[in-house]
């Protein structure tokens, strides 16, 4: 099933593995402030949240990267892992496919855990939702997306149409003004901290995401368009366990500078 | 030589009873805890009780008092039905400012009985990856409140959840009925 030369060829980087993921496969995401979600509407300062410069990986780990860390870590082969690592459909893509024809293709069906222990592994660490919500807010030419024509429809379209065909293998993905490639339109991304997103269920002290929602929204009837781009992807996350897998769930990984 | 044999499978299901948990049993996790009284131990180390355990910390105010205050009272129940193998644990969620003399002294106030009780606290990329595996949500405000589930959660002695309460509700007669099974 798999490639004999393939293999041959991760044996050789498997020497290489610290290298491979050094800095050439990533971009420096400068400091600067982003609007998160639900705040759009609040134009004063304490709704801005300040990011900090850190490096993340240009695209999306791909099926062969994966399989590399698999070879150096075989605890997180798909018939070693536990349920509470990652449930059934882990890496469930692999089976009866060639993975040669898939290798340059993100990375599906990896669960939290699975995430998380690759970019531990190589010395990185999943983006947290800020960092990823600041890449992701930028457009093709600066880093306000919010200003550029097709930015919110784009990100729309692909939601509403997103389909298990469309992954697309990493050399066809757009970039964006950070050079950051299929940050959307391709995959969703694993973020270390998607259970800080409270809809239901919360400890009344924070408020919640929930009351910000629904209360706000009814109390200036209008929703930013950008707001409801903003929200699928909370929703999503809110939905996550750190277990699940799903055949349009991937990841990249950052690292702290300086 | 039959003799042989099945001494072999007898230390190999021996040894296989005493170190594989199931794999959904949250033993899995290979962590380390440090108790209220600074004793470090290993997340496994919780197995062989069944386990009513939640996260909280100890500067909040209002929701985490309640959740304890419910724990009390299915420990009421758990006395008088005199139950043997349930014990309790409370797990921070916020490790930077619950140090251990902090937990010792917050366990001495809520007269928990160190028989059955005990606080726990972990570094905070640990506390993240426990929260995620019992299914708790928690997020950090800009004023150090933390916003966070309250749910008390039931494992039995092999570490697999078989049970979120939500940390409010005073009717137990489900628990009562769960920990009369699993004790």
């Amino acid at each position: 099933m798999f490639n004999f030369y393939i293999l041959i060829f991760l044996f050789f980087n498997l020497f290489f593995s610290y290298v491979k993921a050094s800095d050439k496969d990533m971009v420096l995401i400068t400091s600067g402030e982003y609007t998160p979600l639900f705040k759009y509407g609040d134009v004063s300062d304490s709704s801005k949240v300040y990011v900090k410069s850190f490096m993340i990986n240009k695209y999306p780990i791909t099926n062969l990267q994966f399989k590399h860390f698999i070879l150096n870590n075989p605890k997180w082969d798909l018939d070693k892992v536990g349920y509470i690592f990652a449930d059934k459909n882990y890496l469930s893509h692999w089976e009866n496919v060639d993975l040669d024809s898939i290798s340059n293709y993100p990375v599906v069906n990896v669960s939290w855990f699975a995430a998380d222990a690759y970019c531990s592994y190589y010395g990185l660490r999943l983006p947290t939702i800020d960092e990823w919500e600041y890449v992701a807010s930028a457009g093709i030419n600066n880093p306000n997306g919010r200003d550029e024509a097709n930015y919110l429809q784009d990100i729309l379209d692909w939601y509403i149409n997103s389909q298990v065909s469309k992954i697309v293998c990493i050399n066809s993905m757009t970039k964006n003004y950070w050079n950051v490639f299929g940050i959307h339109g391709v995959v969703w991304e694993w973020v270390s901290d998607f259970n800080s997103v409270i809809l239901l269920n919360t400890d009344a002290e924070g408020g919640g995401l929930e009351e910000l929602l629904y209360c706000g929204a009814t109390a200036t009837n209008a929703i930013d368009p950008a707001d409801y781009v903003a929200f699928m992807r909370f929703a999503f996350r809110n939905a996550l366990e750190a277990n699940y897998t799903s055949s349009s769930l991937g990841f990249r990984c950052v690292k702290n500078v300086g | 030589m039959l003799g042989k044999v099945l001494i072999y499978f007898f230390i190999l299901f021996f040894s296989l009873s005493v170190y594989a948990f199931p794999t959904n049993s949250i033993y899995n996790l290979d962590l380390k805890l440090v108790d209220k009284s600074g004793k470090v131990l290993n997340l496994h180390d919780l197995s062989g009780k069944v386990q009513i355990l939640s996260m909280i910390y100890t500067n909040c105010k209002t929701i985490c008092p309640i959740i304890i205050a419910n724990m009390k009272a299915i420990e009421r129940i758990v006395l008088l039905e005199k139950f043997k193998n349930i014990n309790f644990s409370l797990i921070s969620l916020d490790p930077d400012r619950d140090s251990v003399d902090i937990l010792s002294k917050f366990f001495n106030d809520k007269k928990m009985d160190s028989s059955r009780w005990n606080l726990y606290k972990t570094s905070k990329e640990d506390t993240l990856k426990l929260a995620l595996t019992l299914g708790i949500k928690y997020k950090k405000e800009k004023n150090n409140e933390y916003t966070h589930s309250n749910l008390i959660i039931i494992l039995d002695k092999q570490g697999v959840i078989k049970m979120h309460h939500q940390g409010l509700d005073k009717n137990f007669d489900h628990v009562i009925k769960l920990l009369s099974q699993l004790d």
